[in-house]
């Protein structure tokens, strides 16, 4: 009997929880459900994303949708830990479509940035390459000390570095990079070009010199001679016509007119030889020496000095001459031009004092001698 | 009544297993987590990006699966697949982390051998500078060249700083972008004292 009471109780008990579980479990029917779904695909599309760089190239929006992918895991979190009954996911919902959103805009930001960097990085190497060949054609040619040279080998460094970044496919440092690359080629571009257009500004009258030169030696039937300081040619006219070419070399800052002494520039404009030396009298083999300054070359000297663009304690300088020793390959004189002396020895045969002497900057125009040059 | 007692026991024991069971696995997730955090300690993120997203992407995954199972009644959750999957993780990231060091440790070597032949380089510049022809006709020239070693020194104590960053890939691209010209430098210097001697 008492045996019969207890199973009995037990039932019951056994019957109320089961009874209670059946109850809980038909109210779980009408509560919300998770929202697992739309935190995976949250999920995924971070992931998704970030293999697309995303991290790199559209950083803001990843971080904002991993931020709002996380508020939306801590939401759900917090409402797990609460009773069925009590949650409620809709800001949970609301956050994890927003980072859905986020997530997308930073896939579809990141292929986006990515292929216009890379098309950004593939248009602007050549032009660079190509900016780059046409200053170091300029740098062969001009003195070498010139200022403008001194940014271009930290310019070709960076380049090198560019084309590495880009070919390891780094394109964010690539770009990064050829930003500064591109400002730092394109200034000492424009300054070459500015310097060589500012140059060959006369062009004219060399030629009119030149002409000159033809045309004495003709009236005469004498010699004349004319340097061309950009081809670094001395060329003897006789009777109106070119009969001899010689190579030269020239002062180490050549480009433009000597302006005072020491300043190792190679003078331009109209001169004629004053005195001839041989032997003990020059240690350049043999020598022309010629009359600059000239009067031009005075009232230069004057002017510059007048406007401050000189010390006033400057002295114009002299004692230049066309002299052997040369042959070395490279512009190495105070301001002299040097010939080989197998060549001099030929020059100084065909001149005498008098002779008339034209210096000029080139006979050849800038665009052809700069197929180069950007316009 | 020996065997009611037996009965109930049992149901008691199976709860209590029930219960133990369902309980979130908050040790293994922290393991999880401080795997990740040690990993990223050794920038494993940086150097093995692609395997560390890839784990922290599965880290992400179980921590909804947990919240899925947190969502549902007591009764019904499940954490064991949930609990080897953790750890599972916690195992690959633990061995992303000497993979990671590995791979660093490479790029370091490869830069730092990189930066020595540099400097070699530049040394050897300098000294061939002293050697080359001192004469009038070559100032110009070695002023010049003067001004690109002041450039490639300048280069070696931004890849030295780059270097202490840990900046290893941006290191790599400097070094060789610098060997270059100094071997550029070297053979220009050698050609000009060759040509003396002749």
């Amino acid at each position: 009997m008492h045996f019969h009471k207890i199973r009995k109780k037990l039932f019951f008990i056994i019957g109320t929880i089961l009874l209670l579980v059946i109850i809980a479990w038909v109210v779980s029917l009408f509560f919300q459900n998770p929202p697992t779904e739309k935190i995976e695909a949250g999920r995924k599309a971070i992931a998704e994303a970030i293999k697309e760089d995303a991290g790199v190239f559209s950083a803001p929006e990843l971080n904002l949708a991993r931020k709002n992918w996380e508020n939306a895991m801590t939401d759900w979190k917090e409402n797990n830990d609460k009773t069925p009954i009590a949650r409620n996911y809709d800001r949970t919902i609301t956050l994890a479509d927003s980072a859905i959103a986020n997530a997308q805009n930073a896939l579809k930001n990141s292929i986006q940035r990515k292929k216009e960097f890379r098309k950004e990085i593939e248009s602007a190497l050549p032009v660079l390459r190509s900016k780059i060949a046409f200053i170091k054609t300029a740098k062969e040619k001009l003195p070498l000390n010139h200022n403008v040279w001194k940014k271009f080998t930290p310019a070709i460094l960076k380049m090198e570095e560019v084309e590495s970044a880009f070919k390891r496919n780094d394109l964010f440092s690539a770009k990064k990079n050829l930003e500064s690359l591109t400002a730092s080629v394109n200034e000492i571009e424009k300054q070459t070009t500015q310097l060589l257009t500012n140059y060959f500004g006369s062009y004219p009258e060399w030629l009119k010199l030149d002409a000159e030169m033809r045309q004495r030696s003709k009236a005469n039937g004498s010699v004349s001679i004319l340097v061309d300081k950009f081809s670094k040619k001395c060329i003897v006219y006789k009777s109106g016509r070119k009969i001899r070419e010689f190579d030269v070399e020239l002062g180490i800052n050549w480009l433009g007119h000597k302006i005072q002494q020491g300043d190792r520039a190679t003078p331009e404009g109209k001169y004629s030889i004053t005195s001839k030396k041989a032997g003990r009298n020059t240690i350049y083999h043999k020598a022309l020496l010629i009359n600059f300054p000239n009067s031009a070359d005075r009232q230069r000297f004057n002017n510059q000095k007048a406007n401050g663009s000189i010390s006033k304690n400057a002295v114009i300088g002299g004692a230049i001459e066309i002299h052997g020793g040369g042959g070395k390959g490279i512009d190495w004189t105070d301001g002299c031009v040097a010939l080989r002396n197998k060549d001099m020895d030929n020059l100084y045969s065909l001149c005498s004092v008098g002779t008339p002497i034209a210096i000029v900057g080139s006979l050849v125009p800038l665009e052809k001698i700069f197929d180069l040059l950007p316009h | 009544m020996k065997k009611i007692l037996v009965q109930i026991s049992t149901v008691l024991l199976m709860a209590v297993l029930v219960v133990g069971c369902s309980k979130a696995p908050k040790a293994e997730l922290a393991a999880a987590n401080a795997a990740i955090d040690s990993a990223k300690v050794v920038e494993a993120d940086r150097y093995i990006p692609t395997e560390f997203n890839a784990l922290q992407d599965s880290l992400n995954a179980v921590n909804v699966l947990i919240e899925t199972e947190k969502s549902k009644s007591f009764f019904s959750r499940d954490y064991k697949v949930i609990n080897e999957k953790l750890v599972a993780i916690t195992t690959e990231i633990g061995a992303l982390k000497p993979k990671a060091e590995e791979r660093k440790a490479q790029v370091r070597t490869e830069v730092q051998d990189t930066l020595a032949i540099l400097t070699t380089l530049i040394q050897e510049d300098k000294d061939l500078l002293v050697k080359a022809p001192q004469g009038k006709e070559g100032k110009a020239a070695l002023e010049a060249i003067q001004n690109d070693v002041t450039v490639l020194d300048a280069s070696v104590a931004e890849i030295n700083t780059l270097i202490t960053n840990g900046d290893y890939l941006t290191a790599q691209d400097k070094t060789s972008a610098a060997k270059v010209k100094a071997l550029a430098i070297k053979e220009e210097l050698s050609t000009a004292i060759s040509k003396r001697r002749r």
